[in-house]
C-alpha cells in the first residue's frame, strides 16, 4: 500500500491540480466567456512561488515552511487578480472566438517575456525550489482543502445572485443588461476569479515540480485545460472537475494500458505513442456527441431522483 | 449534492486503480529475466516531441544491458533494465521516476532526457536516497541538485569551446562572427552563452546575436542582416529542423564562410533538411565512434549490426549511464558484500557512494566524476558534416 | 408637445434620430409618454418601431436627438443604466435565458434592487440570505401573477411561445419599472387571448402604477388598449393622438391602415 500511494501520489495530486484548472477555465465559461488565459495566470502563479521560494523566503529549515505557501498562494493570487482585472477590461470587449485568440495572445506574451527575462532564468527557468512536505502524496493537506474550497465556492456562486447575473450573461448578454446587469463588470469578475485560481495552483504546481520554465502554461496547455472543460461538461462545476482529473490521469493509463502484455504490438504502440491521437478524437467525438460534456446537471439530477426513490 | 460528491469520490480511486492495474508489466528487454536480476531504470522520453532523442538513448541502453549480461552481468547476477516512459514534460518525468523508484525498485535510474525535466525529476530521487545519473543533461547546475545526481553527460560550457578551436584551426584569419540561437529552447540559450564566451576568450568580433524560435521555418531576415556584416564564421544554436533550415537559407542567400552547429544540430536528423548545404558545419562531440578502445569497439559493432548506422552520442551516453552502475556494482560486489543480498535502501546509498569513486572505460571515453557528481571526460572531438552528392545522405567526419 | 394639462411626461423623445448608413430607421421623432398613460406605437413592418424601442432601452445609441426620463437625459447611458433607472422591456423576438428555469429568470431581473456580491453571497452573509429570500418570494409572486405559478423550476425554453411572451413580462415587472416597454406582447396569440391581454396590461397598469409601451401589429387590440396612439412609417412619426383621431387620420390611411 505505502508503494501505491507513492508511486501514485504524483499522479493524485497532479489529477486535483488539473481539476482546479479546470474549474479556472469554467469560471470565465459561465458568462458565456472562452478564456484561454488560465495557462498564462497558472504560469505567472508558479513564477512568483518559485522567485519567492529561492530568492526571498531562504529557510534553513530541512523543509520548506507550509506558512510561507500560503503566504505564496495569497501574493500569486492577488497579483494574478490585479493582472486579471487589467487584462480582462479590454479583452473581454471581444467575444466567442476572438477572445479566445486574445487570451492565447496573452499566454503567449507571458511566455516570450518569461524566456526573455533575468528572472524568470530563461529559457532554463528556475530550479531547486524548495519542497514544504517529503513525500508528493503530502500536497494532499494544500491542495485537497483548496480543491474543496474552489469546488464549494463555485457550487455556491452558482446559486448566488452574482452567479445568476453569470448565468443571464452566457444566455443572452443583450437581455441581462437590459435587465440591469453590468456584462463588462461580471465578466471581468468571472475572469478575474478564475485568473485568481489559476495563479493559486500554479504556486503549488512549481514547488510540485521541483522547478518552474517557459514550458509551463503554454498553449497546447491552454487546450488540454479546455478539454477539461468541453468535455467534463461546461454546465455544472463537476464537469471540469471530473474533466480536469480524468484528462490528467488518461496519458498514463493509455501508456500504462499499453503495456498489458498480450496486447498485439501495434496497439500497444498506438496505446503508448499514439495517445494524444486518441486524445484527441476524444475531443472531436466528445463535442460532437456531448456537446455540453459528458457531466450535465441533468445527468445528476436524474440520478440523484433515482437515487432517492430507489 | 450528497449524490454529486459521492461519485466524484468515487472517480478518483477508480482511476488510480485503473492506473495500478494496467500497469502491472513495465517493458522490460531481459532475455535472461531471472527473478533476481538488479533492476536498473531508464526514465527517458520516449513518447512526445523529444522522443527521437529518448529513443536513441533506449537504444542505448539496451545494448548495454545486452553486452554486460554477455559479459557475467554483476558477478554472475544479470542485471535487468526497467524503462518508464518521461514524455517531454516535467510531470510525465517526476510519475515515471516515481514508478521506477516506488513500483519497479532500481537500484538506479539512467535519465530524464531534457535538464528541465532533470530539474523536476532529479530531486525526487534525491529524497528517496536513489542514485541518478543523466546521460543528456548539459544544463549548469544539474550535479547541484543533490548528493546522489550526477551525470555523463558533458556540460555544455565544456564540450562547445572545441568547436571553436577547431574552426580557428581551419581558418586562423577568422575575425568577424556571427551568432544566432532558438530563444526558446533552454539549452540553445545557455549554450549560446557558452559559445559567446569563447568567443571573447579568443578576442574574436563578436558582430551580431540574432534570436529565433525552434517553430521558425523562414529565417531571411535574420540571415540577411548578419551575412551584411560579413562575418567570418557563423555559430547556430538551435534543433535540427530550424538549425538546418538555418544553415541552408545562410547558404542560399550566399553566405560562403565556415558555420558551427550546437549540440542541437548534432544529429543526422538535419540531413533532410539542408541536404548538400549541410556540407561543412562543424560540431563538437563528446562521442567519436571511431574513438579506439575495446568497450567502445563493441558498443559500435553491435549498434552498427542493429542499425545499421553509426552510433549517435545520445545511445553512447547511454550506455555509458548503465555501464557506470554496472561496473560500480561490480565493484561493490567485490569489495565484500553481495550486492543481492544487500537491503535495496543501503545497495542504492553504497551504489552511489562507489559510483562517484570510480574510473570508467567507456564508449565515450575514460571518465570519473568529482565529488558532486559533474563528469570528468577526457576527451571532446569535432566533427565536420560530408554530405554525399546527391544531399541524401551524409555523415560526421571526425576531424583528427 | 402634446402634453395634456395637469400631465406630467415621464418619457420624452426631442428630435430622437436613427440611422444605419444610409438607411433612417428613426428619422427626427419626438413625442412625450405620461405618467400613467398607455401609449401605442404602430405602424408598418420596418417603420422603425422596434428600432425606437432599443434607442430608448440604450441597446442602439442614437444618432441624434434628446431623450429624456423624468426630466433627466437617457442617451448615451448604458441598457443596464437605463434599465436600473425604471425602464423594463420585453422583446419582440423573446429573449429569455433558456437554459434557466423560470423562476430564475425573474430573479435575475431583481438584480439591482439586490446588493450582496461574491463573498457574501458565498459565505451566506447577510444581507445575502434575507434578499435570495425576498427576491425569491418575489419571483414566485410575479409569476403567479402572470399565471405560471405551478410551473416556476422549468426551464424557460420549454414554455410554449405564448408563456414565454408571460414569462417576459413577469421577467420585466421583477424590474420594479416605472415604464414598461412591450414589444408584440400579443404575437402569436388567439383572438381570445388577445382579449384576455387587454385586460390584463389595464390591470398591470394599475396595480404597479406604471407608464406602458407598446408596440402592436394588432390594430384592434391598440385602439381598444391605448390612451394615445403614435404611428410611424419609414422612421417618421406620421400621427399622434387618441385611439379615434388617429384612426380617421388620412395619412395614416394611407401610409398604415391601406397597406395592411
Amino acid at each position: 500500500m505505502d508503494d501505491f500511494v507513492a508511486t501514485y501520489g504524483p499522479l493524485l495530486i497532479s489529477m486535483l491540480l488539473g481539476a482546479m484548472l479546470g474549474l479556472s477555465l469554467y469560471l470565465p465559461l459561465m458568462a458565456g466567456q472562452l478564456s484561454l488565459a488560465s495557462p498564462g495566470f497558472y504560469a505567472l502563479g508558479g513564477y512568483i512561488a518559485a522567485i519567492l521560494s529561492t530568492q526571498a523566503f531562504k529557510t534553513d529549515a530541512a523543509l520548506f515552511p507550509v506558512p510561507l505557501l500560503l503566504v505564496e498562494m495569497a501574493i500569486a493570487g492577488v497579483v494574478c487578480g490585479v493582472l486579471g482585472v487589467l487584462v480582462g477590461i479590454p479583452a473581454l470587449r471581444l467575444s466567442g472566438i476572438y477572445l479566445a485568440i486574445a487570451t492565447i495572445a496573452f499566454v503567449e506574451i507571458l511566455r516570450i517575456l518569461s524566456l526573455n527575462l533575468e528572472i524568470t532564468g530563461g529559457a532554463v527557468g528556475i530550479f531547486g525550489i524548495p519542497q514544504p512536505f517529503d513525500s508528493a502524496i503530502e500536497y494532499l493537506w494544500i491542495v485537497l482543502p483548496l480543491l474543496g474550497l474552489s469546488m464549494v465556492f463555485v457550487y455556491r456562486l452558482e446559486n448566488i445572485r452574482v452567479g445568476r447575473a453569470l448565468s443571464a450573461i452566457r444566455e443572452d448578454e443583450l437581455a441581462a443588461d437590459a435587465m440591469g446587469i453590468n456584462p463588462t463588470h461580471y465578466k471581468v469578475l468571472a475572469f478575474t476569479l478564475g485568473a485568481i485560481l489559476a495563479g493559486m495552483v500554479g504556486a503549488i504546481s512549481a514547488h510540485f515540480l521541483n522547478t518552474w520554465n517557459a514550458r509551463q502554461g503554454t498553449f497546447d496547455a491552454s487546450i488540454i485545460y479546455l478539454t477539461f472543460v468541453l468535455i467534463g461538461g461546461s454546465r455544472t462545476y463537476l464537469g471540469p472537475v471530473v474533466g480536469g482529473m480524468v484528462f490528467t490521469a488518461l496519458p498514463e493509463i493509455l501508456r500504462a494500458a499499453g503495456d498489458t502484455p498480450g496486447l498485439p504490438l501495434w496497439l500497444g504502440q498506438l496505446l503508448k505513442d499514439g495517445r494524444l491521437i486518441i486524445f484527441g478524437l476524444l475531443i472531436v467525438l466528445g463535442t460532437i456527441f456531448f456537446p455540453q460534456g459528458l457531466v450535465r446537471p441533468g445527468v445528476l439530477k436524474r440520478r440523484a431522483k433515482g437515487g432517492r426513490t430507489s | 449534492m450528497k449524490k454529486q460528491f459521492y461519485t466524484l469520490s468515487l472517480i478518483t480511486p477508480t482511476l488510480l486503480i485503473l492506473a495500478a492495474c494496467t500497469a502491472t508489466s513495465p517493458t522490460t528487454t531481459s532475455s535472461n529475466g531471472a527473478k533476481s536480476a538488479i533492476a536498473i531504470g531508464i526514465g527517458v522520453a520516449q513518447t512526445s516531441n523529444v522522443a527521437l532523442l529518448g529513443q536513441e538513448q533506449v537504444a542505448g541502453a539496451k545494448l548495454a544491458e545486452k553486452f554486460f549480461n554477455d559479459n557475467k552481468g554483476v558477478n554472475g547476477t544479470p542485471i535487468k533494465l526497467i524503462i518508464q516512459d518521461t514524455a517531454g514534460d516535467e510531470a510525465g518525468a517526476i510519475n515515471a521516476f516515481q514508478t521506477l523508484i516506488s513500483k519497479d525498485k532500481v537500484v538506479g535510474i539512467v535519465g530524464p532526457t531534457l535538464s528541465q525535466q532533470a530539474f523536476s525529476a532529479d530531486p525526487i530521487a534525491d529524497r528517496a536516497k536513489v542514485p541518478v545519473l543523466g546521460p543528456s543533461n548539459t544544463a549548469k547546475g544539474i550535479p547541484d541538485i543533490g548528493e546522489f545526481v550526477a551525470r555523463v553527460s558533458a556540460p555544455v560550457s565544456v564540450v562547445a569551446p572545441n568547436a571553436v578551436k577547431a574552426a580557428l584551426k581551419m581558418n586562423p584569419k577568422i575575425k568577424k562572427v556571427a551568432v544566432f540561437y532558438a530563444q526558446n529552447d533552454a539549452f540553445s540559450k545557455s549554450e549560446t552563452e557558452i559559445f559567446q564566451k569563447t568567443l571573447k576568450d579568443q578576442k574574436l568580433d563578436l558582430v551580431t546575436v540574432q534570436k529565433f524560435q525552434t517553430t521558425d521555418t523562414d529565417f531571411q531576415t535574420q540571415a540577411t542582416s548578419a551575412i551584411n556584416l560579413k562575418p567570418d564564421l557563423v555559430i547556430i544554436s538551435g534543433l535540427a529542423a530550424d538549425g538546418g533550415n538555418l544553415v541552408r537559407q545562410m547558404r542560399e542567400l550566399g553566405y560562403k564562410g565556415l558555420i558551427i552547429g550546437g549540440n542541437g544540430l548534432n544529429t543526422s536528423n538535419l540531413f533532410p533538411v539542408c541536404k548538400t548545404l549541410c556540407d561543412g558545419v562543424l560540431i563538437a562531440q563528446a562521442y567519436n565512434p571511431e574513438y579506439v578502445s575495446p568497450i567502445n569497439k563493441s558498443f559500435r559493432d553491435a549498434y552498427k549490426a542493429q542499425y545499421k548506422k553509426e552510433p549517435p552520442q545520445f545511445s553512447a551516453q547511454a550506455f555509458t549511464g548503465v555501464q557506470v552502475f554496472v561496473d560500480a556494482l561490480n565493484t561493490l560486489d567485490k569489495g565484500g558484500k553481495k550486492v543481492s543480498q544487500m537491503p535495496l535502501a543501503e545497495l542504492r546509498v553504497a551504489l552511489n557512494q562507489q559510483l562517484l569513486k570510480g574510473k570508467y572505460n567507456t564508449p565515450i571515453g575514460e571518465i570519473s566524476f568529482t565529488p558532486k557528481g559533474e563528469i570528468i571526460q577526457k576527451d571532446f572531438y569535432v566533427a565536420q558534416i560530408k554530405m554525399d552528392t546527391d544531399g541524401t545522405s551524409g555523415k560526421f567526419a571526425f576531424l583528427k | 408637445m402634446i402634453a395634456e394639462q395637469g400631465t406630467i411626461p415621464v418619457l420624452e423623445a426631442q428630435s430622437l434620430t436613427r440611422r444605419f448608413g444610409g438607411l433612417v430607421a428613426v428619422n427626427d421623432v419626438s413625442f412625450s409618454v405620461n405618467s400613467g398613460e398607455i401609449f401605442g406605437l404602430i405602424g408598418p413592418n420596418g417603420a422603425g418601431k422596434t428600432t425606437l424601442f432599443n434607442v430608448v432601452t440604450g441597446l442602439i445609441p442614437a444618432s441624434g436627438g434628446h431623450l429624456l426620463f423624468n426630466g433627466e437625459a437617457l442617451l448615451r447611458q448604458r441598457p443596464h443604466q437605463i434599465a436600473a433607472k425604471g425602464i423594463a422591456r420585453t422583446f419582440q423576438n423573446i429573449r429569455l435565458f433558456g437554459a434557466l428555469s423560470a423562476l430564475e429568470n425573474v430573479m435575475i431581473a431583481q438584480h439591482v434592487h439586490t446588493r450582496s456580491g461574491v463573498l457574501k453571497g458565498v459565505l451566506g452573509l447577510p444581507p445575502a440570505p434575507q434578499e435570495e429570500k425576498a427576491i425569491r418570494a418575489k419571483a414566485t409572486e410575479l409569476l403567479e401573477l402572470v399565471g405560471l405559478g405551478d410551473r416556476t423550476s422549468e426551464q424557460a425554453k420549454n414554455f410554449s411561445y405564448g408563456d414565454q411572451r408571460r414569462l417576459e413580462i413577469a421577467r420585466a415587472l421583477a424590474l420594479n419599472p416605472k415604464v414598461l416597454l412591450l414589444d408584440e406582447p400579443a404575437a402569436g396569440m388567439n383572438p381570445n387571448e388577445k382579449h384576455q391581454l387587454s385586460d390584463f396590461i389595464r390591470d398591470l397598469r394599475d396595480r404597479f402604477s406604471l407608464t406602458i409601451l407598446l408596440i402592436e401589429h394588432h390594430v384592434p387590440l391598440v385602439m381598444g388598449l391605448c390612451d394615445r396612439i403614435a404611428v410611424l412609417d419609414f422612421g417618421q412619426l406620421i400621427a399622434l393622438g387618441e385611439p379615434d383621431r388617429v384612426r380617421t387620420d388620412p395619412a395614416v390611411i394611407a401610409a398604415y391602415l391601406g397597406n395592411e
